[in-house]
């Protein structure tokens, strides 16, 4: 299975060694590595490891992590799931509970919205995090979205390392 | 078709070895048309050390005129010598060539005149270098079955991302193994566009306007930024490279005529950039449309660059990036197949 989590870390060299030694130990292959500079804390940086090894495996490794790191995220497959997505058009003229409703329905969560509003008839950005359960709930809740957006001539960007 | 023909056949495909020269004929002399006449010109050593032959232009040919010289078309006389009148058909009766070179303007719909042009060249047993999509697009069977019959190859790694090498990495780097997916930035223009919003703030008209001036936007963008391009290099991947069978109707497409300022700034907030991702696999997706990529990930990339990412069997993923337009490199990528036709050749 495929496991992704981030690290904070400190930027500096032979940091990612003793993660990488960890994630060997427990039988996990890196598919990669992402340094996240944009979201950096003063010499430390969050980074994104992505890794397929046995689930079984999973919860040792991020044992032995966090006696040493600080974990800020884990996403595995089977597990809870999120994504973002981007809408732009006129989101709120065609009311963003109507949007939302159908995915409450379908077992997603959203964690957060932000927008941005040009004018009173100028097309509106809204951004939206949400949750799921599983890869099959987010899928479900992303394909109402994408209809209902479709209805209301919004279009939809929704995140490609994330997709559902 | 298939694989099979943009290979080539088995028993050697490329252009006729008699000895001498590579005589190749040239359709369309526009941008890259005159990229790779002056490429052709200025690095012929170089092209004959790796060719093994040397090859000589011996006929252009561009709306209904053409110029011949079997000994040779010098750029410098381009300007100077009289161009007959007559068809790509009627130049190629004036002159033998061994290999057929085309670029002129795509038709995506009726894939003609190159369409046309490529039948001829077969019926001459010359095989096919091109840069024109509208063909593979158009009528991808049809110009497989054809080339097939006459034994002849085609490629057309200038089709799909300029010179980033994704049909030769396909048919060479990633032999034996099996692509699933293929995702990525296919169009120079509006992945300029959509940088120039996001680190300027640009509207979309503003950032258009600055693409046509730089000579990355054709003063008639419609093609790029409604999506069309990069959905033509979706079918021709699907065809060539993930064993299906589309068209341009089967490729679900929206362009970033819709993305605003502020969807491109909210997104930049959250850590994400709008990409316009063209995305095709071997279970049913065939897609253009506007994306969020995280910042810094192997898509993220600026003004006019392409991006392909492969998802295989055996090799995992892949990104490839680079330069996906212009003259120059879109002739690099025709002499890239011209080069290992020769080769092949020989």
């Amino acid at each position: 299975m495929r496991l992704d989590f981030e690290l904070l870390l400190p930027d500096a060299p032979g940091e990612l060694a003793p993660v990488l030694r960890a994630v060997a130990d427990h039988g996990g292959n890196i598919q990669s590595i992402m340094h996240l500079h944009e979201r950096a804390e003063g010499d430390q940086v969050p980074v994104l490891f992505t890794v397929e090894m046995q689930e079984s495996d999973t919860l040792k490794l991020l044992d032995t992590l966090t006696r040493s790191h600080r974990l800020l995220r884990v996403n595995h497959e089977g597990g809870p799931v999120g994504t973002t997505v981007l809408l732009s058009g006129h989101v709120f003229q065609a009311r963003i509970d109507r949007l939302l409703d159908p995915l409450f329905d379908l077992g997603a969560r959203v964690e957060r919205i932000d927008a941005r509003v040009a004018g009173r008839d100028k097309p509106s950005a809204v951004l939206v995090r949400l949750s799921a359960d599983d890869k099959a709930a987010m899928g479900a809740a992303m394909d109402a979205l994408r209809k209902r957006a479709d209805k209301d001539g919004l279009t939809v960007m929704a995140s490609v390392e994330e997709s559902a | 078709m298939n694989a099979a023909a943009e290979e080539g056949p088995a028993d050697g495909s490329g252009p006729a070895d008699s000895g001498g020269p590579v005589r190749v004929f040239l359709a369309g002399y526009g941008t890259v048309g005159k990229a790779l006449h002056r490429i052709l010109e200025d690095e012929a050593d170089a092209i004959a050390a790796q060719a093994g032959r040397s090859i000589r232009l011996v006929g252009i040919a561009r709306n209904d005129r053409f110029m011949v010289d079997p000994d040779g078309v010098p750029l410098k006389e381009v300007r100077n010598r009289d161009w007959a009148t007559g068809t790509v058909m009627e130049a190629l009766g004036a002159v033998d060539a061994d290999l057929f070179l085309e670029a002129t303007p795509t038709d995506l719909e009726t894939g003609q005149p190159a369409l046309g042009h490529c039948k001829a060249a077969f019926r001459e047993g010359m095989p096919v270098v091109l840069a024109n999509k509208g063909p593979l697009v158009a009528a991808y069977d049809e110009l497989m079955e054809r080339a097939e019959a006459a034994g002849v190859a085609v490629r057309f790694e200038a089709t799909v991302a300029g010179c980033i090498p994704t049909l030769s990495a396909v048919r060479e780097s990633f032999a034996g193994d099996t692509v699933e997916r293929v995702e990525g930035i296919f169009n120079g223009t509006t992945n300029f566009i959509l940088t120039r919003m996001a680190e300027e703030g640009s509207d979309l008209d503003q950032a258009l306007r600055e693409a046509q001036s730089l000579g990355y936007a054709e003063a008639d963008p419609t093609a790029d930024l409604e999506g069309h391009d990069a959905a033509a290099k979706v079918v021709i991947l699907a065809n060539a490279v993930l064993g299906r069978t589309i068209t341009l109707d089967d490729v679900a497409v929206q362009g970033i005529r819709d993305v605003t300022r502020e969807s491109v700034e909210l997104a930049k907030a959250h850590g994400y950039h709008v990409k316009l991702i063209a995305e095709v696999d071997r279970q049913g997706t065939a897609r253009v449309g506007p994306r969020l990529v995280k910042q810094g990930s192997p898509l993220d990339v600026r003004g006019a660059l392409n991006a392909v990412h492969f998802r295989t069997r055996l090799a995992g993923e892949v990104t490839h990036v680079g330069p996906g337009a212009g003259g120059k490199e879109t002739a690099a990528a025709m002499l890239g197949d011209l080069v290992g036709l020769v080769r092949s050749g020989n």
